[in-house]
């Protein structure tokens, strides 16, 4: 499931849809919760089938590591399961899973030790996949070799640099520049105030900006 | 903030569209007056853009279906059968009440524990005096093993010096320690008295009149004249028995035991018995190893020469050489002091050696006088239990007997047993042979022996 379909199912009303894409019945997310609510584990395998992908992204850039990411995922999943009759429905479900799975991937970070990045051709377990996943997100599948490999190359500068950064800057980085939150919700998912979302952004912006000096233009 | 840097703070904030209108507008007034801006908010932009085009991951494709398996478990165990996650949680209540209840017996046990040796502590203390647990070194004394090795042991001062010293000192409580032992029989004649005690300090000086009260009062006397004899062994427990035997089995009842090597102080109560030794070892543990152990011994003159070769064989026994090994082994009993043969020895040469041995030999298969009785009866008894049986036979022998004798002259006796070094160097495997005879002018020889590694840890 791509980013752009989930951004579509997270905008669809909380009733019932018609039809989803890619032939899954799509319903909102209170209707899924509620499902689940009352005990109706399909309604919860759509809720992951949903957000699988993203969450994944999020934990991945959090804990490199390709195993514990989904590791992480999956946990964030069954405590957000096991904590729902906790979720009152004051923030969307996405993002009070996202705060379930941030703190996770944190406590997770900090217990194992900061894990370097290592180029993507260093990594056999993620290659395959990262690989595709780059040529898609570059939109160069019928470009020439030479670009996919600099794009990967860049890729893994990028990566690097902000794998370097320190924990609060790198977070609010992957919430908003590749989740696409809104300062709102990573207000609410990082349970701080706007402002201090606003500012700390800027700032981590910044320094990534001085570290990739000489790829920025 | 000037003006700006506001505007620069706002850059990130424009570039993702979370400004209001106001804000908007102010943002691209500065823009197009400012190209550093310009370039600056494009800078920004592109780093935006490249973190937008880092690879995404896919979850695998069972994904959904290993979470549906998992979720599928826990809620077997949390919703679908709410009685076992009841049982489960009041198991959990039973858990943690069992783990409080044995932390808080363990607790309760070494409260108890502290205080049954606090209160046997304090009891002695309300006998003798102040009782110092091993909590720490005395503040008032600095112990030998504490100084660099090889300093000396503090050796006592003689004269007026040393007793003005002593009468504002902070060993006080020592002199009621042994003043509260001094009891008397319905016959008017001391009791057999043993004053157990391990004070940090050499004893004090004072002339010896002190000598007839009977009462061993080890600040009250001059023990720089005492006699000597050191012991060298590998089991300081065991040694410290076989001479504590011995005492009991010669009814030396006057005796004290000086550990001025060990940390903490503990007294024992004058008048208590020499077996409460081992009560005490056992009641206050963890108690830091000595390397020396001294006990002083107030010995009736006709005694002194049979105590001391007595005493020699515990050494030699403790420590042989070769020599005495072979005596032992013979069944001989030992031993004369070897200074009294290495002076013709060594004035007549080499010939005169061998003979000098012989006559060594002579002299030590030949046991003095009434040596052998007391041996037979003590020294195959070592430990607490002889010298409490010893003890019991005291008063019909001892010199604590009521008698219509004259009062006996005392001596006292300095007896040092000090652990050996394990890798002796040569001058300390010889110093036992130099250290025998009684050396009137100084303290038991211990300058020449290495603290032990562990007496150094405790201290």
């Amino acid at each position: 499931m791509t980013d752009r379909a989930s951004k579509v199912w997270l905008d669809r009303p909380a009733e019932a849809d018609a039809t989803g894409q890619r032939g899954v019945i799509a319903f909102g997310d209170s209707a899924l919760v509620e499902r689940c609510r009352k005990g109706d584990m399909q309604a919860f395998g759509l809720l992951a089938a949903k957000y699988q992908d993203r969450l994944l992204n999020v934990i991945w850039r959090i804990c490199p590591r390709r195993a514990d990411a989904e590791e992480l995922a999956q946990e964030a999943f069954l405590k957000a399961l096991e904590r729902l009759s906790q979720f009152r429905g004051q923030s969307q479900f996405y993002t009070w899973l996202v705060r379930i799975a941030v703190n996770l991937a944190v406590s997770h970070r900090r217990r194992v030790g900061r894990i370097k990045l290592h180029p993507l051709a260093d990594c056999p377990e993620a290659e395959p996949s990262q690989a595709a996943a780059l040529a898609d997100a570059a939109g160069r599948r019928d470009a020439p070799p030479d670009s996919a490999a600099m794009a990967a190359e860049t890729a893994a500068r990028v990566a690097a640099e902000l794998e370097a950064l320190d924990e609060e800057f790198r977070i609010v980085l992957i919430l908003r520049d590749i989740e696409d939150m809104g300062y709102a919700q990573i207000a609410s998912v990082l349970e701080l105030p706007a402002g201090t979302v606003k500012s700390r952004l800027h700032r981590a912006r910044c320094m990534l900006k001085e570290r990739l000096s000489d790829l920025v233009r | 903030m000037s003006q700006q840097q506001d505007i620069r703070e706002q850059l990130s904030a424009y570039l993702d569209g979370e400004l209001k209108g106001d804000q908007v507008r102010r943002v691209e007034q500065a823009l197009s007056q400012d190209p550093a801006l310009a370039a600056e908010l494009a800078a920004l932009r592109h780093t935006r853009e490249l973190l937008r085009k880092l690879p995404r991951q896919h979850a695998g494709e069972d994904f959904a279906a290993r979470l549906l398996d998992r979720a599928e478990r826990m809620r077997l165990i949390g919703q679908v059968h709410p009685a076992t996650r009841r049982r489960f949680i009041s198991w959990s209540w039973l858990a943690t009440a069992a783990a409080v209840l044995i932390v808080a017996g363990a607790g309760i046990f070494v409260t108890f524990r502290l205080t049954t040796v606090q209160t046997f502590q304090k009891e002695l203390a309300r006998n003798g005096g102040p009782v110092k647990t091993a909590q720490g070194p005395r503040k008032d004394y600095e112990y030998p093993s504490a100084k660099p090795t090889g300093e000396a042991l503090p050796v006592p001062e003689r004269g007026a010096a040393a007793s003005a010293k002593k009468a504002p000192g902070p060993e006080k409580p020592t002199e009621e320690l042994f003043a509260a032992a001094r009891t008397k029989d319905a016959g008017g004649t001391d009791k057999a008295e043993i004053a157990l005690a391990r004070v940090p300090a050499a004893p004090a000086i004072e002339p010896a009149s002190g000598l007839g009260a009977k009462t061993l009062d080890v600040e009250a006397h001059d023990w720089s004249g005492a006699e000597n004899v050191v012991i060298y062994t590998d089991d300081l427990p065991a040694a410290q028995r076989e001479v504590e035997s011995l005492l009991a089995g010669n009814a030396i009842t006057n005796a004290a035991q000086l550990v001025p090597a060990v940390e903490g102080t503990h007294r024992l109560a004058a008048g208590t018995v020499m077996q409460e030794v081992g009560g005490l070892a056992q009641s206050v543990p963890a108690e830091p190893q000595a390397n020396q152990l001294r006990i002083v011994a107030l010995v009736p003159s006709r005694q002194m020469e049979q105590l001391q070769n007595e005493l020699r064989a515990i050494r030699a026994k403790q420590a042989p050489s070769q020599e005495q090994a072979q005596v032992q082994q013979a069944g001989y009993y030992l031993a004369p002091p070897p200074r009294q043969l290495s002076q013709p020895c060594t004035r007549a040469g080499e010939v005169k050696a061998v003979e000098c041995k012989e006559l060594a030999e002579a002299q030590t298969h030949a046991p003095p006088a009434g040596a052998s009785d007391k041996m037979a009866r003590s020294a195959p008894k070592l430990g607490i239990s002889a010298g409490r049986e010893a003890l019991a036979e005291a008063p019909r022998s001892g010199v604590g007997e009521p008698t219509s004798q004259p009062v006996e002259e005392l001596r006292p006796l300095v007896i040092t047993v000090n652990l050996k070094v394990p890798a002796a160097t040569p001058a300390a495997a010889t110093a036992p042979a130099t250290q025998v005879a009684a050396e009137p002018e100084t303290q038991p020889a211990t300058d020449s022996v290495k603290p032990h590694p562990a007496s150094d840890e405790s201290d």
